[in-house]
């Protein structure tokens, strides 16, 4: 079967006047469609880097990357748009709701900016519910906690029925318990949903909640394990 | 949910800046709005009391000032006379639907100002059938001691039929016989009198200061124009050079207002570009944001545009009701920089004028919006995002 992401020798280097940073050094991995992928690594080891490549929110300095078959390098800003659109759901540390609409606005966002699609309210309230907000939904961001205010982000990840959602540390900014939940949620909705997920995370005992763990190190990819 | 009620939103978010961005467009809005109503209604003022003088062509002593505009700027003084025998003559020009000779003359009033004493014939109303009477009659004689005064003299100076008048400068009192209607022309402000009596009693005898003239044929009126020039002793003005030369006096305080309507409608543009690139620099990780979840850059443009058009638009709304609400006052003021202002409104503010006005805020829009709009959706995903780091 044909991996949903694969990397070839995938590098990424930022220039900057001083100096000149490797954050990949030529990656090689697939992820195969369904899997629930914890990206695990510690800071600086380059997650968020490939997660931004397989987000089309950055293209690679060398190697190839492919989502479904499709080389994503040297695809135009409306190609890149096209996948952002369609095929991925991200997901932020930070939430990024805004601030000035509602949950349940935000989450349906995405299908606003997606003319091939109608906007559908009940998709929207359907997925409020499936994140266990169906009675938060006409709340505006600062109403809501922290752990929420994620939950709302996932569902709009999920709002264009996306292939794949990429959450770059997703609990990073909550407890315990609401770190737990979101990689609750994230497991069904892979199941569910059938949408499959890749997160970033430092957490060891949450990376377990995945099916599969990929180690990452310096920009090398240096272990992957199957948990279950 | 669309766009546009996100604009709206945004543009909430900061209140007070987006007022003060408004209340700019809205004050710019205002001046053009009244500059522009000020220029139609001054015209149609203008033609309104050069169309109700009656005549078309008006033929004077050569170098006499022919209008009142004219006698204001020189102080009341400065007429000139012809003889009446230049009447004689023309009278019987068979090209003449109707003619009327006039005596005018000035004599100020203590404290300042002036007042014109016009001697008529009963020929004046035929070339005037809108001068009826609010009360009183015509002149019991062509040298009866009468006079009929203008309905804003009359009000000016509380007089009532039976009155008894005294004309500085002579010996004699006239009895107010009449009081004509409102016509909404300068004759509202004269006070006449028997021609032969103003010549008695002026010490201006077979004297004129005009002849007002209808041709049967306007088609005429330049060959008629023509012979009146072989009398050496005359000048001959149609209206229209009438209202071409009031239209030159009123030129340099249309210039004014022009000039302070563009500098309000630059000072505007600056004020709409520096609000929404303030918004979307502030915004910068919120539209990577946005991008990442799969806005294009003709969304991102669309909607940067959309809040500048919003600002300009209740800008250009709250300016027409600005202009539509202080007309008077700005009338007011411009007035004074008027060196002759006509009877009635001076501004008319039309629906069309208000429908171009709030397209002409529209298009300031369109245009405010462009820098803004392409800098929001040429952003790189990424470092937009990373900018709030």
């Amino acid at each position: 079967m044909q991996p949903i992401i694969e990397a070839r020798n995938l590098e990424k280097i930022y220039k900057t006047r001083v100096e000149r940073i490797q954050a990949l050094k030529g990656l090689n991995f697939s992820v195969e469609k369904g899997d629930f992928t914890a990206l695990m690594g510690p800071s600086g080891a380059g997650k968020t880097t490939l997660l931004n490549l397989i987000g089309c929110l950055d293209t690679s300095t060398a190697g190839e990357l492919l989502m479904d078959g499709r080389q994503l390098d040297h695809l135009k800003e409306k190609e890149l748009t096209e996948i952002r659109r369609n095929f991925v759901g991200m997901v932020f540390q930070e939430f990024f709701l805004i601030e000035t609409l509602s949950a349940l606005e935000n989450v349906m966002l995405p299908a606003l900016f997606n003319p091939g699609k109608k906007i559908q309210k009940e998709r929207g309230a359907y997925l409020m519910e499936l994140v266990g907000l169906k009675n938060r939904m006409q709340h505006l961001p600062r109403e809501l906690s922290g752990g929420e205010m994620q939950r709302v982000a996932i569902a709009r990840a999920l709002m264009n029925s996306p292939r794949i959602i990429l959450a770059d540390e997703p609990t990073g900014n909550l407890d315990r318990k609401n770190a737990l939940n979101i990689f609750a949620i994230l497991a069904e909705i892979n199941h569910t949903e059938d949408v499959t997920v890749l997160v970033a995370t430092h957490n060891v005992k949450l990376a377990h909640q995945a099916k599969n763990i990929m180690y990452i190190s310096d920009g090398l990819i240096i272990k992957e394990e199957a948990v279950r | 949910m669309r766009l546009l009620k996100i604009a709206y939103k945004n543009i909430a978010r900061k209140k007070i800046r987006s007022l003060l961005t408004i209340g700019g467009v809205a004050m710019a809005v205002a001046v053009l709005v009244s500059l522009l109503g000020f220029n139609a209604g001054y015209k149609m003022a203008l033609n309104n009391d050069v169309d109700k003088m009656g005549y078309q062509v008006l033929v004077t002593a050569k170098g006499c000032p022919y209008e009142a505009a004219t006698l204001m700027l020189k102080g009341g003084g400065g007429l000139r006379y012809m003889d009446a025998d230049v009447y004689d003559r023309i009278v019987t020009d068979d090209r003449i639907d109707k003619i009327t000779p006039q005596l005018a003359t000035v004599k100020t009033i203590e404290g300042g100002g002036f007042t014109m004493y016009m001697g008529i014939e009963d020929s004046y109303t035929e070339l005037k059938p809108w001068a009826t009477f609010k009360e009183g009659k015509w002149f019991t004689s062509p040298e009866a001691l009468e006079v009929i005064i203008g309905y804003e003299a009359a009000e000016l100076e509380q007089r009532t039929i039976g009155d008894q008048i005294f004309i500085p400068d002579t010996r004699e009192i006239l009895t107010v016989v009449g009081i004509f209607e409102r016509t909404g022309t300068q004759d509202d402000g004269v006070i006449f009198l028997p021609l032969k009596t103003a010549q008695k009693i002026f010490d201006l005898p077979d004297q004129l200061t005009g002849i007002g003239i209808k041709l049967k044929d306007l088609g005429q009126l330049s060959a008629f124009e023509e012979d009146l020039y072989d009398e050496g002793s005359i000048q001959v003005i149609s209206l229209a050079q009438v209202k071409g030369t009031i239209l030159n006096l009123i030129s340099s305080a249309q210039i004014l207002v022009t000039s302070v309507a563009i500098i309000a409608i630059f000072v505007a543009i600056v004020g709409v570009i520096n609000t929404i690139l303030m918004s979307v620099f502030e915004r910068t990780q919120e539209i990577g944001v946005m991008k990442a979840i799969g806005a294009g850059n003709r969304q991102i443009f669309q909607l940067i545009w959309y809040e500048t058009i919003i600002i300009c638009t209740m800008g250009g709304l709250l300016g027409s009701l600005f202009a539509l609400a202080g007309g008077s006052g700005v009338e007011y003021f411009v007035k004074r920089f008027l060196p002759f202002a006509p009877e009635g409104n001076l501004i008319y503010i039309s629906p069309q004028l208000i429908l171009f006005s709030l397209l002409g805020a529209i298009a300031l829009g369109l245009f405010s919006g462009i820098y803004p709009a392409l800098r929001a959706s040429l952003m790189k995903p990424i470092e937009a995002i990373r900018s709030g780091e």
